[in-house]
């Protein structure tokens, strides 16, 4: 597959997309933090599920374990902050291009 | 054990196929465009996008698979629905709006914005094909499983029906009637998922007469006879009819409930979780018995009363159990089949071509939001779904995928029928999606791109429902073959592979200048061929697939542990970033 004229001449376009994409970093900010917070708290789940698992067993709100808290509460999270992507994205920035 | 098939499920059944069939090719009669066909035009409204996305992620293994794995061991299918949600978080923060801005029909597209390179399309289109094969056969070998009780047929029946079917909505319509048979089936299966655990709730946990339940047996002699506890099988005599005559119920039943009552009454979400956690339950383990232990081969189904509080807790089923031991490759092996779930989402071919049936990156969000909100809510339901399920005395020992439907019986003949055609045609909405992924890999990738022999738009759709055809006949094959395969552990594969092959590439295309194209295309190609060698030299491969005992599975296999997602993923990122260095260090010297 030698395609190596067909790049050359795509790359200035190319440098064009990076640029047009690169034009709204704030907003994408927002959205990594959210994501590195969930995935915080997703990877500390499986670190208590493999390494810890009597710390599941302690009964916490309403007699519930940890583990259903921890897991419902990994679910009900994740529509939170769908919800709170709803407001953090910045109209405008999503042009449509086609 | 046997089912009655059911005449009113059958009508249901049959009704719904048929109006789904109908509607296809309703709407079908516009799309004869190549954006019409393999993007609804783009102009699918963004609600209804993410009731389909839904749809699309809530298949017959995130249905039938993980409510009955609950069902059977406790906790251990909420880990699933954990992870399966999970995914989501990755497609809505990192994939989603960029993918729409950079694409036009396919996956492919998105990747190669940037470069417009043979070599990307040709890598993207075949992981693009691997993956949907992958996730294809546990769809088809989940459509066997259920028509078996629904309607009384063989499994390649079920798998034929769907096969068909599928191949007939993609063809005539393409994405527009893709998309409208997602939100109606995605709409249908939370709504009813709901009402099925507001009457759990409702009916409360309650403690059967006569004790804890005796063991039952079911022989198989030489000429084929079946016995039920040594008398012939019939329709007075199944596998749980001694134990609905002693005790009112089949399996799986409460033995025990807190302050010893006979019945809690209706609970509420939370007090339900914890009664059942404060009470012990009778769960069935079957033993096969073999002569010259016995005069015949036997199954031997006894009853095992465990604590509610275990039940809840990782580590119960034979999944999982790794969880509870001390061996670190078993933990490792778990964790990885975790992040696979968390990576693989957002790698998917039939979720991400949902990004295009959308007018704008905006939508494309907006969508997403809502398909978390409605999957996020039905993994919650799931698991009051599979607890309930594991306690409403109507189980089937011998297999695990029914309880849901199974359950449904439990309450009413009409609730059976809806959820078990809600179910199949969930089985047909993701077949469908993944076939129409692998046929615009297919025609607009491989065949329009790679080899440029089809140029123009209406080439394209023809060449696709070829393709189709193709694939669904494959599948339908490969359905066959693989019957015996449990449906969530395939699954797990092709999130696996989805997520060694296609996640690194996409990330570090949105978020690394760097990036060249021959990075790209390494990356795809590595993270591929690893992860599926992995997968079929795996010690679960050695076990499942090519039938060799378990212990010489582990001495065979020359991987540590059988999900390989943990090093696959890694792994493509370093590929990726490697081979880009090189190529730019060349790029710059020249």
């Amino acid at each position: 597959m030698d395609d190596r004229g067909a790049s050359q001449t795509q790359r200035d376009g190319g440098r064009g997309d990076a640029a047009r994409s690169s034009a709204a970093p704030p907003a994408h900010r927002a959205d990594l933090v959210l994501f590195a917070v969930y995935f915080l708290l997703y990877a500390g789940f499986m670190g208590l599920t493999a390494f810890s698992p009597e710390t599941l067993a302690i009964r916490v709100i309403g007699g519930v374990n940890v583990a259903v808290a921890y897991g419902m509460g990994l679910i009900l999270i994740a529509v939170i902050l769908a919800g709170v992507a709803m407001f953090t994205y910045r109209h405008g920035d999503g042009s449509p291009t086609s | 054990m046997s089912h009655d098939s059911s005449p009113i499920a059958l009508v249901v059944f049959s009704l719904f196929v048929a109006s789904v069939l109908a509607l296809s090719f309703w709407l079908g009669r516009k799309a004869k465009s190549a954006g019409g066909y393999f993007a609804a035009h783009g102009q699918v409204g963004w609600f209804v996008n993410g009731i389909a996305f839904a749809g699309d992620y809530l298949s017959a293994a995130s249905f039938l698979g993980i409510c009955g794995m609950i069902a059977f061991y406790g906790y251990d299918g909420f880990l699933y629905s954990i992870g399966y949600l999970a995914g989501w978080i990755v497609a809505l923060f990192v994939i989603a709006e960029p993918i729409r801005r950079l694409g036009k029909y396919t996956f492919a597209d998105a990747l190669d914005a940037k470069f417009g390179s043979k070599g990307i399309k040709t890598a993207a289109a075949i992981s693009t094909l691997v993956v949907s094969v992958f996730y294809l056969i546990p769809q088809m070998v989940g459509a066997g499983v259920l028509i078996k009780p629904l309607l009384g047929l063989p499994h390649w029946a079920g798998v034929l029906i769907v096969g068909v079917t599928v191949t007939m909505i993609v063809v005539t319509a393409g994405m527009v009637s893709t998309t409208w048979v997602q939100f109606i089936k995605g709409s249908l299966l939370v709504v009813f998922c709901t009402v099925l655990v507001s009457m759990i709730l409702w009916r409360g946990l309650a403690v059967p007469p006569g004790g804890v339940p005796e063991a039952q047996t079911r022989t198989v002699l030489a000429d084929g006879t079946v016995l039920i506890n040594g008398e012939p099988a019939s329709a007075t005599n199944r596998l749980d009819s001694k134990l609905r005559s002693r005790h009112g119920v089949g399996f799986g039943s409460v033995s025990r409930l807190p302050g010893d009552v006979e019945r809690t009454g209706p609970l509420g979400p939370v007090a339900y979780l914890a009664a059942f956690m404060d009470s012990e339950i009778v769960t069935w383990s079957k033993r096969e018995v073999r002569p010259p232990e016995v005069e015949h081969p036997t199954s031997r189904f006894e009853p095992v009363v465990q604590k509610g509080s275990d039940l809840l807790l990782p580590g119960a089923s034979p999944t999982f159990k790794g969880l509870r031991g001390e061996q670190l490759s078993k933990k490792l092996d778990i964790l990885s089949l975790m992040l696979a779930l968390f990576c693989g989402t957002a790698s998917l071919p039939h979720i991400l071509i949902r990004y295009y049936t959308v007018p704008n990156a905006s939508a494309a969000r907006k969508s997403t939001v809502v398909g978390i909100v409605a999957i996020g809510f039905f993994y919650v339901l799931t698991l009051y779904l599979g607890l309930g399920a594991m306690t409403s005395g109507a189980l089937d020992p011998t297999d695990s995928n029914m309880s849901a439907p199974l359950l449904a019986r439990s309450f009413s003949e009409t609730l059976f029928a809806i959820i078990s055609a809600i179910a199949f045609t969930t089985v047909l909405g993701t077949v469908s999606g993944l076939v129409l992924a692998g046929a615009g890999a297919v025609a607009h990738d491989l065949l329009g791109n790679t080899l440029g022999w089809v140029r123009d738009d209406a080439a394209k759709v023809a060449y696709a429902k070829v393709a189709s055809v193709v694939l669904g006949g494959g599948a339908m094959v490969l359905g066959i073959l693989f019957a015996q395969l449990n449906v969530s552990f395939l699954v797990g594969w092709a999130f696996n592979i989805a997520a060694s092959a296609n996640l690194p590439a996409l990330v570090m295309l949105l978020f690394w200048k760097g990036t060249t194209r021959q990075g790209v295309i390494g990356a795809i190609m590595v993270g591929l061929i690893a992860s599926l060698g992995w997968v079929l030299l795996s010690p679960d491969a050695m076990e499942k697939v090519y039938g060799f005992s378990a212990a010489d599975a582990a001495g065979m296999s020359p991987v540590p542990f059988s999900q390989p997602a943990l090093v696959t993923i890694p792994l493509g990122f370093l590929t990726l970033v490697a081979i880009s260095l090189l190529t730019r260090a060349k790029a710059a010297r020249a």
